[in-house]
Parts: C-alpha cells; structure tokens; sequence
C-alpha cells in the first residue's frame, strides 16, 4: 500500500464518527452526519480547510465538539501522531 | 460556538509558561514525550497472524459501473485475517451484504484504489472497568475505558442491501454508499455473538488513483446529457 495514502486514511479515521450499534440510533442520520465530517475532514487533509476550520464545519452534525475532540486526540494519540 | 481550546494545545501553552522547564504534572509529563523519555505503547496488539492481509474484491461507489457480459466489475481491495474473522462472525453482515467477491479471477487489480472499509468494533461482553483503568502514554493521565477489538471489512456495491425504502437494489449502478452503511449498521445493531457484543462502527471512504492528482482529463464516452428526476 502506498505510504502516503496509508497515512492520509489513518489520519482520517481519527476525525471520523463512531456510529455505535446501539438500537436506539438513528443509523440514517447518524451515516449522512458522519459522511459529512468525512468531507469535511477531506477538505482538511487537502489542504483547503485548517483544523480550526474543521471543527466549525462539524459543529452542527456532531452531538457533543469537546467530547469529539477528546477523542480524536485519544485517536491521534494511539497512532503516535498527537 | 463551544469550548474548542485544545488539550494539547493547551499543554503546549502550559509548557511555554514553564520555559520548556516542567518536570511534573501534565505539561511534565509532556515534555518528556517530546524527549523521547515518556512512549507511546500499544497494548494488546494482535498476533502477527490476524494482521496479515488479503485480496478480496468489491465494486467502487465512485465508479461508472461497466455492463456486459463476463464484464469484470469488482476491484481488489485488502482485509486482515481479524476483519475477516468478524465478518464471519457477527451474524447479520455477509459478503453479499458487503458486496464482496473472493473469486479474485472476477476482480482486477487498480493501482491507487483502496476500497471503503467498515471498521467493526466488538467488545468481550461483562466488562466493568474500573475508573482511571487506562494511562495515557503522553501526560501520564488516567482514563477509563473498555478493551475492544476492531476488524476492517472492506464493502463495496451491493445487491443484498436495500435503499432507504426497504427497496432491494435492482441492480450494481443503482446502489450507493449510504444506503450500504444504513444496511450494514442496521444488521449489525444490538447483536451479540459467543461472549462477544458489536459496540459499532466507523467508515473509511475509498481512494482512488486520481485523487488529489491533477491532469486528469473528461472521458470522451463520458454522457453529456443531464439525467432526469
């Protein structure tokens, strides 16, 4: 696998969503969330929004931004990068 | 907007205000991970048998799906003998379901893709952990959290899902990627399997060679048409 993009989507994984399997989900609305802050961290990797920015563009769709960010920390952290 | 001050950022902060000085506490014990003193350990990794990987095939999302007969429509993507293994072993979720082919003579292989992949997290089930159970390797905080394990199951178009009706998908350029992981999450929900329950998911999109590359031209087949509501 080419380095580069193995880093790329191991970055990216620690912003997206967990969506837990809980049956009180709403697994529609849960995905489109976490598809949108798949964009969103997208657009960070290329360069076109800061981290910063990030947060403010999954402000709407994520239920809790500090807990969010506590975890992508945790997520960072265990692949070394934090 | 909410509280965004950054943990680390923080520490960084934290750290500067001891001169790069600190000995103790959080920005200490930070320092010390920048010093190479203080690492970062993964426990519990798995054995070198159930990292190894494998081809199977799944049909991209961000394709135009070719038609015709004998027409090779799946591309090779990789899982780890531990997402197989949960594949297999969480009832609800099967090839079909993911739209994946193990036949590789029905696959090709494309530089540059790296199929979407289902990051499934299962925990032992019982587990009460106590606070403060776990160490964070960089500032030496406690925190609390249960052991998992998690499997990368790639997926791909698919028949054997539904659209968000309850519709079955005619036919592979019908199907799409939402309505993959609405089935997929939905299967998977609330089930437990032996000593084991699924917590959830996360999804890794597809990559494919041309992303993030320029130069890439329009097809000349490509429809010039706009398709009707």
């Amino acid at each position: 696998m080419n380095q580069a993009v193995q880093f790329e989507r191991a970055i990216g994984d620690c912003f997206h969503l967990f969506i837990p399997a809980d049956p009180e989900t709403e697994m529609r609305k849960a995905i489109r969330d976490a598809m949108c802050v798949e964009n969103a961290v997208k657009l960070m990797l290329s360069g076109g929004v800061s981290p910063e920015e990030l947060l403010e563009m999954v402000e709407p769709v994520v239920v809790d931004i500090d807990q969010y960010i506590e975890e992508v920390e945790e997520s960072l952290e265990e692949i070394g990068l934090a | 907007m909410a509280k965004k001050h950054r943990r680390f950022g923080a520490l960084h902060k934290a750290l500067k205000d001891t001169g790069y000085q600190a000995t103790s506490g959080p920005a200490g014990e930070y320092l010390k991970f920048l010093q190479g003193t203080n690492k970062i350990v993964v426990a519990r990794r798995p054995d070198s048998k159930y990292l190894k990987r494998f081809n199977v095939g799944v049909t991209p999302f961000d394709i135009d799906v070719p038609t015709g007969a004998n027409v090779i429509t799946a591309y090779q993507g990789l899982i780890t003998v531990q997402g197989n293994n949960i594949l297999k072993a969480v009832t609800g979720i099967t090839d079909s379901i993911m739209g994946i082919e193990r036949d590789l003579t029905k696959t090709k292989e494309v530089p540059g893709f790296y199929a979407a992949l289902a990051h499934i997290t299962i925990a032992a089930t019982g587990q009460t952990p106590s606070k403060g159970n776990k160490t964070s390797g960089i500032t030496k905080r406690a925190y609390t959290a249960i052991n998992t394990r998690t499997g990368g199951v790639p997926y791909g178009r698919s028949t054997g899902v539904t659209d968000s009706t309850g519709a079955a998908i005619s036919d592979l350029s019908k199907a799409n990627e939402e309505d993959s992981r609405a089935f997929i999450m939905n299967a998977i929900k609330g089930k437990t399997f032996g000593n084991w329950i699924v917590k959830g998911a996360t999804f890794t999109p597809e990559t494919h060679p041309e992303s993030g590359t320029f130069g890439v031209t329009l097809d000349a087949s490509a429809p010039t048409d706009i398709p009707s509501s």
